[in-house]
C-alpha cells in the first residue's frame, strides 16, 4: 500500500514538473520573441532608453529563472535543502567567487545584447577620417579608433567574439577529453599508453607557439585556407578566427583528458560500477551514465578556468596578428593598435578599455572557477 | 630507465609534430627569401642548396640524424649562419630578464604564501588571495604596455624600451646596474609567476601546516619561528621549487609576447620571425631545445622526488 502511495506520489511530482518546464518554455519563447521585436535598434534609436530597456528586460528573465527555480524546488525538494542550494551557499560565503559569477554574468548579458548595449552599428563609414582617433567624449565614452569606429561599440562587440570562442572551444575540448579520457581510463592498454604519449608530448610544447605555428600552417595552406575561408563567409564569420579555434579545440584537451582519466580510474573500482556490470547494465551505458557523468564536477572546474585560458590566448594571437582579422573587433587585435601608440599618452586610451575588459573578464572565469573547486570540493587540487 | 625511453619518445613526437606542421606548409621558404623578383634559377639553386628539393620523408630523416648528432642546421632567413649561433646570441638577453623575473617573483611569493597560510583568513591572507587571483588573470602583454605608458612616459623613471649593449649585463657591475632598464619586463613577467607561486606556496603550506610531524616539532616544544621555517617549509616547498624549474621554461612561450611589447630582440621574437619568414630550421630548433628542456626537468624533478619522499618509487 505505502509503496503504491510513494508511485503515486512520484507520478504527480513527473507531472508537475513536466507541466511547469512546459510553462517555463512558453514564457521563454514569448520573452525571446519581445526582445526580437521590441528590443531592437530600430525599435529602440535612442542609446539610453535602449540601455534601460535591456536592464528592464534582463531584469525579467531573472524574475523568470527564480520563479522557475522556487517551483521546481518545492516540487522536487519540499523543505529540505536540495544540492544547488548547497553548492550556491558554499560559492556565495567565498567572496571572491561571488565577485566573479557576477563579473561571468555581466560580461555575458553585454555579449548577448552587444548590439543593442553598442552605441553604434558596425558598418563602414565613408567619412571615418573625421572621425578617428577622437578622445573620450560624451557621444564616445572611450574615444574612436583610427578607423573612426566607437571603441565602447567595438568593445561589446568584441565580448561576443570572447565569450562565443570561449565556450565554443572549452565545449569542443571537454567532448575530446572526456570521450578519450574515458576510454583511456576504462580500457587501459596501448591506447592509453598511445593517448598518454600524444598529450605528454602536447603539453610539452609553449602552447601559444603551438597554436601559432598550427594557425600559420593553415593560413599558408592554399587548399584549407580557401576551404576555411568559404566556410567562414558562409557562416558570416572572421575565417582567421575559425582557424584559432580548430588549433586551440585540437591542442587544447589534455587538461580535460588527464583529469577525467584520473577520475575514472578510480570510479572504475568503486562498487557501484560493479553493481552496474551484475545488474547487466550496456557497455555503453556503464561508460556513459555511470563513468562519464561523475567525472563532471572536476571537468566544470578544468573548462571554467579553460575559458579564461582560450580568451587569453586568442586575445595574445591576435594582438600578434595570427589571430582575428583587421576588420573583427577582438580584444586582442584592439590592444595590438593601442600597443602601437602606447608611448602618447594622447592615445592611451586605445590600450587602457580592451585591455580592462580582457581582464576583467578573465578575472570572472578565474575567480569563478576556483570558487565552484572550494564549492564541490576543498580538498580537490587541479 | 623507463622514464627515459619515454622522454626520448616525447621529444621524437615533437620532432615529428613540428617537422610536419613546418616542413608541410605549401609555402616556399626559398621563394620568400628572394622575394618576387627573384629568378627561377636561383631559387631552384637555393632550394637545392637548402635541401628542399628532396622528398620529405629523406628531409625529415636527414634533420633528425643531424639533430642527433647536435647539428641543428643553417638558418634560413640568415643563410649561412648556424641556427645553434643565433640562439646562443639571442639566450642570454632572454636569460637575463627571465632570472631576475624569477628572483623578484619568488622574492615576494615565498614569505607572501607563508604568512597567508600560517594566518588563514586573516587580512594578509585575503590580500595575499586577491592579488595572486590579480596576478593570474592580468593579460601580461598588456601589464607591460601600462607599465610603459605610466612608469616610462607619464613618470620617466625608465627607458620605455631597454637600452642596455649586448652582453653588458651579464657582466658582474652590469648584472645589477642594467636592473633599471630592464625593470619593466622583469616586472611585467614576473608578476605572473609570482602570482602562481604565492597561490601554490599557501596552499602547499595549508597542507603541511596540519600533518603530524608538524604537531610533534611543535609538542616537542620548538619554537615557532622554527617549527615553520625548518619544519614545514621545508616540506611545501617541494611543489613551489618544481614549478619555478618550469616556469623559467614557460617563460620563452610567453616571452613571445612580452619581447613584442617591449621591442627586446630575444628568443621569443627570434621564435615569432623564423615562424613569419618560414626558417624551419630555426622553429624546429627552438622548439626541440625547449621541449628538451621542459622533459629534462621534468626528469630531475622525478628522480628529487624520488630521493626527497622515499614512498615515491621510480617503475
Amino acid at each position: 500500500m505505502e509503496h503504491e502511495q510513494y508511485l503515486a506520489l512520484e507520478k504527480e511530482k513527473k507531472a508537475q514538473t513536466r507541466k511547469l518546464y512546459l510553462t517555463f518554455a512558453a514564457i521563454a519563447v514569448v520573452l525571446i520573441l519581445i526582445k526580437m521585436v521590441f528590443i531592437t535598434r530600430s525599435a529602440i534609436p535612442t542609446w539610453g532608453v535602449r540601455l534601460v530597456a535591456v536592464g528592464i528586460y534582463v531584469a525579467i528573465w531573472a524574475i523568470v529563472i527564480d520563479q522557475l527555480y522556487k517551483r521546481w524546488k518545492a516540487i522536487t525538494y519540499p523543505g529540505e535543502l536540495n544540492p544547488i542550494q548547497r553548492f550556491m551557499m558554499r560559492l556565495y560565503r567565498n567572496k571572491l567567487a561571488t565577485f566573479g559569477l557576477f563579473i561571468v554574468l555581466f560580461i555575458s548579458v553585454i555579449a548577448i545584447f552587444a548590439s543593442e548595449i553598442a552605441i553604434y552599428e558596425r558598418r563602414y563609414n565613408s567619412d571615418w577620417k573625421e572621425y578617428s582617433m577622437m578622445p573620450p567624449s560624451r557621444e564616445h565614452p572611450f574615444g574612436t579608433v583610427s578607423s573612426g569606429e566607437d571603441l565602447f561599440s567595438l568593445i561589446c562587440y568584441g565580448s561576443q567574439i570572447s565569450l562565443v570562442l570561449g565556450l565554443s572551444v572549452e565545449f569542443v575540448v571537454v567532448v575530446i577529453g572526456i570521450t578519450l579520457g574515458v576510454i583511456s581510463g576504462y580500457y587501459g592498454g596501448w591506447i592509453d599508453k598511445l593517448i598518454n604519449y600524444f598529450t605528454d608530448v602536447i603539453m610539452s610544447f609553449p602552447f601559444l607557439i603551438l597554436v601559432i605555428v598550427l594557425v600559420g600552417a593553415l593560413r599558408a595552406n592554399p587548399a584549407l585556407n580557401d576551404q576555411i575561408v568559404d566556410f567562414g563567409k558562409t557562416v558570416g564569420m572572421d575565417s582567421h578566427l575559425l582557424m584559432v579555434f580548430v588549433a586551440l579545440s585540437v591542442f587544447g584537451w589534455p587538461g580535460v583528458f588527464r583529469q577525467v582519466r584520473g577520475q575514472v580510474l578510480s570510479i572504475k573500482e568503486r562498487d557501484y560500477i560493479a553493481a552496474a556490470k551484475v545488474v547487466g547494465a550496456s557497455r555503453s551505458s556503464i561508460l556513459f551514465r555511470h563513468t562519464a557523468i561523475n567525472t563532471l564536477g572536476p571537468v566544470i572546474v578544468v573548462a571554467t578556468l579553460g575559458i579564461a585560458g582560450v580568451i587569453l590566448t586568442e586575445a595574445g594571437l591576435s594582438f600578434l596578428g595570427f589571430g582575428a582579422d583587421i576588420t573583427t573587433p577582438s580584444w586582442g587585435r584592439l590592444l595590438s593598435e593601442g600597443n602601437s601608440f602606447v608611448t602618447q599618452p594622447k592615445y592611451l586610451y586605445l590600450a587602457v578599455f580592451p585591455g580592462l575588459a580582457l581582464f576583467f573578464t578573465i578575472l570572472g572565469f578565474t575567480t569563478l572557477g576556483d570558487g565552484v573547486r572550494d564549492a564541490i570540493d576543498p580538498r580537490l587540487k587541479l | 630507465m623507463k622514464k627515459l625511453a619515454i622522454a626520448v619518445i616525447v621529444l621524437l613526437g615533437v620532432y615529428t609534430i613540428t617537422f610536419f606542421l613546418t616542413f608541410m606548409l605549401p609555402g616556399d621558404p626559398a621563394r620568400v627569401s628572394l622575394g618576387q623578383h627573384g629568378s627561377e634559377e636561383a631559387v631552384e639553386l637555393i632550394r637545392a642548396q637548402w635541401g628542399l628539393d628532396k622528398p620529405r620523408y629523406v628531409q625529415y630523416y636527414s634533420y633528425l640524424s643531424n639533430f642527433i648528432k647536435g647539428d641543428f642546421g643553417k638558418s634560413f632567413r640568415y643563410y649561412p649562419r648556424d641556427v645553434i649561433d643565433l640562439i646562443r646570441y639571442r639566450f642570454p638577453i632572454t636569460a637575463y630578464y627571465g632570472i631576475w623575473s624569477i628572483i623578484f617573483a619568488v622574492i615576494i611569493s615565498i614569505p607572501l604564501g607563508i604568512v597567508a597560510a600560517y594566518k588563514q583568513n586573516s587580512i594578509i591572507d585575503n590580500i595575499a588571495v586577491l592579488i595572486s587571483q590579480i596576478g593570474v588573470s592580468i593579460p601580461n602583454f598588456w601589464l607591460g604596455m601600462m607599465l610603459i605608458a605610466i612608469v616610462a612616459v607619464k613618470l620617466g623613471w625608465v627607458n620605455p624600451v631597454p637600452e642596455v649593449p649586448y652582453n653588458y649585463y651579464w657582466t658582474p657591475v652590469g648584472f645589477f646596474t642594467s636592473l633599471k632598464d630592464y625593470a619593466l619586463p622583469i616586472i611585467t613577467v614576473g608578476t605572473g609567476m609570482m602570482a602562481a607561486n604565492t597561490r601554490l606556496t599557501r596552499s602547499s603550506m595549508l597542507e603541511v601546516i596540519r600533518e603530524d610531524y608538524v604537531t610533534l616539532a611543535r609538542s616537542k616544544g620548538l619554537s615557532e619561528r622554527k617549527v615553520i621555517l625548518k619544519h614545514a617549509l621545508r616540506n611545501a616547498l617541494i611543489p613551489v621549487v618544481t614549478n619555478v624549474g618550469l616556469q623559467f621554461l614557460l617563460l620563452v612561450g610567453g616571452a613571445v609576447l612580452t619581447e613584442t611589447v617591449f621591442g627586446i630582440n630575444g628568443l621569443g621574437k627570434l621564435y615569432i620571425d623564423a615562424i613569419n619568414y618560414r626558417d624551419y630550421p630555426t622553429v624546429i630548433a627552438l622548439t626541440l631545445i625547449y621541449t628538451g628542456g621542459v622533459v629534462i626537468v621534468n626528469l630531475i624533478v622525478d628522480l628529487l622526488y624520488a630521493r626527497i619522499d622515499p614512498r615515491v618509487s621510480l617503475r
